[in-house]
């Protein structure tokens, strides 16, 4: 696979992050594989969400049905729709695994402001991308987001992190 | 608060939660914050988060386990039942005996669910429970021997509504389709198949629906049965539609006792809907899915909502991993389902904000329901004969001794 570099992960994220505030839900899936994994545990030091619960645990099916639902004017928590705006920073890579199919790691910090209906929320944590190359494209294989405040009582979070 | 949470049982855990000696969770009853705790003496013991001596939390930590409770302030320590068992620097001229941790006045469980009340003078818990015994017994019962074990994890929520609308709701077989919108026509479009529980009104009006009850019972508390709708074959079928599309799910055709590693696997699996049966308990735990669903009123329009999965004691992995994906994919605050109620219950309370209009609707069913006594009324799924049920009893303890 060819090496990743720093700019082109900061080239995919920046483009993730644009597509997600531009509620460009279906560009936003593209840049995910099939076998795609979209999680954030309820505690923000659980390793494996398998056997935990999450406040989100998607493989690529239940991540294109939470999109229809968001985009189907039934799911009336985005009625009006919630607007966001995130930056991320400090992103750091290593080896997803020592098998090199495993892709490339990258962590980073973000900052996300939610506002919705006259209310301004503000979100923060690390994301932890993995990436890996399919047919030289650069794709999300996994995106895991560690949100602070992940188990304790939230309002409603049906817009993307 | 005072006239309900004061005056009744209060959930406030399951026996699962503070399995050994000194294991604690943190919770509320009513506006007081509590602790539940296992004491040496093997019991559960409930007291007020609250040090005697100036009043500082002794606790701040959800849960944990600890041989006792110490007082950062001024070093005062007590014991897993509240007694107050050291005071730094010299004990002259203290009573310690009146110096405990407040303690809830009684404290008694059914079946591993634990409740507190800071009256001495209720009638003895399972007086209190009464008409809903059954059904606890059956939600207790639906995956046969295994014991309930509640997960380490639960989703946490709130809202800007009046803690009410929450209990309401777990009864409430009218808004299924209409708030739930979203998430039937996501089931419809992954399976192919009519997912709705009432797709039309003929459906939610008549005998089709099989025999999908509400029920209101005494002391404020209902339920909705939705365990017998339709016929056995139709309710396997929809169970299993509903968890192939789970992340991880085994594929349709897969032999499941392989998969699983145990014999009837399909059952045991089949099981992690839970029994479709939704039972209120006044005045703040419902008991439905596959979850204990905890209200704590945090003011008068403003609620949390704690839901934890249960999963089964000695199961196989895959079958609590299973559990644990079908509640994820309605509960918490990204789930398909609890946002969208919260949404409706911070609607309620921006409509109540008018004060020109004084009253609201609840009468549906009124003049179909079947009425065993004056707080006994059994009627159609869509019926709001649970919610006058609650509002009567609500009545009852606001109005008593006022």
């Amino acid at each position: 696979m060819t090496p990743v570099s720093l700019d082109e992960v900061y080239e995919l994220l920046a483009r993730e992050a644009h597509l997600l505030d531009d509620r460009d839900y279906e560009g936003w899936l593209q840049l995910f594989t099939d076998e795609c994994l979209y999680w954030m545990p309820v505690d923000p030091l659980s390793e494996d969400g398998t056997l935990r619960l999450n406040v989100f645990y998607d493989d690529r099916p239940k991540l294109e049905d939470r999109i229809a639902r968001l985009t189907s004017g039934n799911a009336y928590t985005e009625e009006p729709i919630s607007l966001t705006a995130r930056t991320f920073s400090a992103l750091q890579l290593e080896p997803a695994g020592d098998d090199t199919t495993a892709g490339t790691a990258v962590r980073s910090n973000f900052q996300m402001i939610a506002y919705r209906n006259g209310v301004q929320q503000v979100y923060g944590g690390w994301y932890r991308h993995r990436l890996v190359r399919q047919d030289e494209r650069l794709l999300i294989a996994e995106k895991r987001v560690t949100l602070l405040g992940s188990d304790a009582p939230q309002p409603a979070m049906t817009f993307l992190f | 608060m005072e006239r309900i949470f004061m005056r009744t049982w209060v959930y406030v855990g399951h026996d699962s939660e503070i399995e050994k000696t000194g294991d604690y969770k943190m919770t509320s009853v009513g506006k007081e914050p509590v602790l539940l705790t296992r004491g040496e003496d093997g019991k559960p013991h409930v007291v007020i988060n609250r040090c005697s001596h100036r009043g500082a939390a002794v606790c701040l930590l959800p849960k944990g386990n600890v041989s006792g409770f110490r007082c950062q302030f001024h070093g005062w320590t007590f014991g897993l039942d509240g007694e107050l068992a050291a005071i730094p620097y010299g004990e002259e001229g203290f009573d310690k005996d009146a110096l405990s941790l407040t303690r809830a006045a009684r404290v008694e469980s059914y079946r591993g669910f634990i409740f507190a009340s800071f009256d001495p003078g209720v009638p003895a818990l399972t007086e209190y429970l009464s008409d809903v015994i059954p059904y606890i017994d059956s939600f207790v019962e639906w995956a046969g021997d295994y014991e309930l074990q509640v997960a380490p994890d639960a989703n946490e929520v709130v809202y800007d509504a009046n803690w009410k609308m929450q209990m309401e709701n777990n009864v409430d077989g009218y808004h299924l389709s209409f708030t739930h919108q979203s998430l039937f026509s996501v089931l419809q479009r992954r399976t192919g198949n009519q997912s709705r529980y009432l797709s039309k009104a003929a459906t939610a009006n008549a005998d089709e629906a099989g025999t999908a009850t509400v029920e209101s019972f005494s002391n404020g508390h209902a339920v909705m049965d939705m365990r017998y709708l339709g016929n056995e074959e139709l309710r396997r079928a929809m169970k299993r539609d509903r968890l192939d599309i789970l992340p991880g799910a085994p594929a349709p055709d897969a032999d499941l006792d392989q998969y699983f590693g145990i014999e009837n696997a399909e059952d045991l699996y089949l099981s992690s809907l839970g029994p479709t049966l939704n039972i209120s308990i006044f005045p703040t735990v419902n008991l439905g899915s596959i979850n204990i669903c905890e209200v704590h009123p945090l003011a008068v329009d403003r609620t949390r909502v704690v839901l934890r999965p249960l999963l089964l004691k000695g199961a196989p992995d895959d079958i609590n991993r299973m559990r644990l994906r079908y509640h994820e994919i309605g509960s918490g605050a990204a789930g398909f389902v609890q946002p969208d109620d919260i949404e409706m219950f911070n609607r309620v309370s921006q409509g109540l904000a008018s004060e020109e209009v004084e009253w609201i609707e609840m009468t549906r069913g009124k003049d179909r329901e079947e009425v065993f006594s004056e707080t006994h009324q059994v009627s159609q799924i869509s019926d709001e004969t649970p919610q006058r049920g609650q509002y009567r009893w609500w009545r009852e303890m606001m109005s008593a001794g006022a």
